[in-house]
């Protein structure tokens, strides 16, 4: 049964086919280049102490942070910024089709039907936000994973403050964590 | 019971969502049989894929073919125009605020696809690698991503992957291509299968892998009478702005292409694009 929900819930993702995207130019022009940064120790961070919930460690695939021991906060800046720039695209892109590579180019969003009635639409409303974050958290953890950082646990209302709100903000808050002090708890690796 | 007739249904729309789009493969057809002679304003792919699939639908890679000028200047023409006649519209959408610019304008380009998915199904010699022989435009291809059956992207190689050139009037070997689910161990080699269990959430990710043509790479005995050239290959650094559920990379090639802090590296060169 498990099994079958989850292939209901993957079978779902099909409608959002060529749903719009936002180019990465016009992402990035909402955010500062590296050159004009500021200190880092004018940015306020959320308190990410460790709180041994087990809770909290076992819910961390989805709600973490990153950190590498090796990087600046500059370099963090920057490898945020190039992998948030994937989040802007959502939903698979139509092949064949035409993409103009290496240019912006923000294909129609597909009209989603509604064959499963207001039934569906309830679904829909309950399961879209997690799908959304679940795709959005693998760009992140592929991109920043290849990159060296791992992650860390942290309760969702820490979540929602480094990844909700002003996308400049996000970035250097984000940035400070993932170059500051190396983490006291245990890495998650699921 | 109910939610398996709904699954099915989904499934369904699913297949005649990806029917609908394969009018057009991006200009490519795969040969079944050997041509006799080759067009001189073809190129031709040669390539041994993996037959990979997840529940009824196969793994495939999709290429692209890099725009020529002519297609891109027809492109922005065509996108300009239609901006230009959508402005009264986006002005009394935008109520008084900044319109959506150029940049930003949704736009259903009509032109012709340069992206092609690799259809398992059409092969020139069966087996647990299926060679294929795929006549296609001229031009430079990237292995791109990956699809489900086909119809969307479901993962990108944005994160780094290579290009090669496939002239007209020969077939250019690209050598074998892989592709597999990847959040888990997979049986098909050579893919960085080691991605965790948790990246299933909610949405496939798959991974491909290449296995560039060498000296000791067979040439199938029924292609020895046609000019076969092995590809040559270049790295191609991260590229945004594509829609795809999932992002990945092509996974490492030796001597080829690697990867330092998550960039990709010509190893022959050790330069970083």
């Amino acid at each position: 049964m498990k099994a079958l929900l989850r292939a209901f819930v993957l079978i779902l993702l099909f409608p959002v086919v060529g749903q719009a995207q936002t180019p990465q130019s016009s992402l990035n022009a909402q955010t500062a280049p590296v050159a004009t940064l500021p200190d880092p120790a004018t940015i306020e961070v959320p308190d990410v102490i460790p709180t041994h919930d087990p809770k909290i460690f076992k819910a961390g695939y989805k709600f973490y942070y990153f950190h590498s021991a090796t990087v600046s906060f500059t370099q963090a800046y920057e490898d945020l910024r190039e992998c948030r720039a994937f989040l802007a695209a959502f939903g698979a892109g139509q092949v064949p089709g035409y993409v103009p590579f290496n240019e912006t180019h923000t294909p129609p969003e597909v009209p989603s039907s509604q064959p499963y009635g207001l039934v569906g639409v309830g679904i829909g409303a309950i399961v879209v936000p997690k799908i959304e974050r679940g795709l959005r958290s693998n760009k992140m953890r592929r991109c920043m994973g290849t990159r060296g950082y791992a992650r860390y646990a942290i309760p969702e209302r820490i979540w929602d403050v480094l990844n909700e709100g002003d996308e400049q903000k996000l970035l250097l808050v984000q940035a400070k964590l993932a170059s500051g002090p190396k983490p006291l708890d245990e890495e998650v690796t699921e | 019971m109910k939610i398996l007739a709904v699954v099915l249904a989904l499934i369904v729309g699913l297949s005649s969502a990806a029917t609908v789009s394969a009018k057009d493969n991006g200009g490519a057809i795969a040969l079944q049989a050997v041509p006799a002679t080759l067009h001189t304003d073809s190129a031709y792919l040669l390539m041994r894929t993996s037959i990979a699939k997840s529940g009824l639908f196969p793994i495939q890679p999709v290429l692209l073919r890099i725009p020529s000028q002519q297609e891109q200047d027809d492109y922005r023409v065509a996108k300009k125009l239609a901006y230009d006649a959508a402005i009264p519209e986006l002005a009394k959408k935008a109520k008084g605020s900044t319109v959506t610019p150029l940049t930003e304008f949704t736009f259903d380009y009509p032109g012709r696809p340069n992206t092609f998915v690799v259809e398992s199904k059409k092969f020139l010699i069966d087996g647990e690698m299926r060679t294929m022989l795929i006549e296609v435009p001229p031009g430079t291809y990237l292995l791109y991503g990956i699809t489900i059956g086909g119809g969307g992207l479901v993962t990108c190689n944005c994160l780094g992957t290579v290009s090669f050139s496939a002239p007209a009037g020969i077939i250019t070997n690209v050598g074998s291509l892989y592709a597999d689910k990847v959040h888990k161990k997979s049986p098909i080699p050579y893919l960085e299968d080691n991605l965790g269990a948790q990246m299933f959430q909610y949405g496939f990710i798959f991974g491909e892998a290449l296995v560039p043509p060498d000296g000791a790479t067979p040439i199938p005995e029924i292609l020895r009478a046609l000019p076969v050239e092995p590809a040559q290959f270049e790295i191609v650094g991260q590229y945004f702005g594509v829609g795809a559920a999932n992002i990945n990379r092509l996974a490492p090639i030796p001597g080829l292409l690697g990867y330092e802090h998550g960039k990709p590296v010509d190893l022959r060169a050790r330069a970083v694009r």
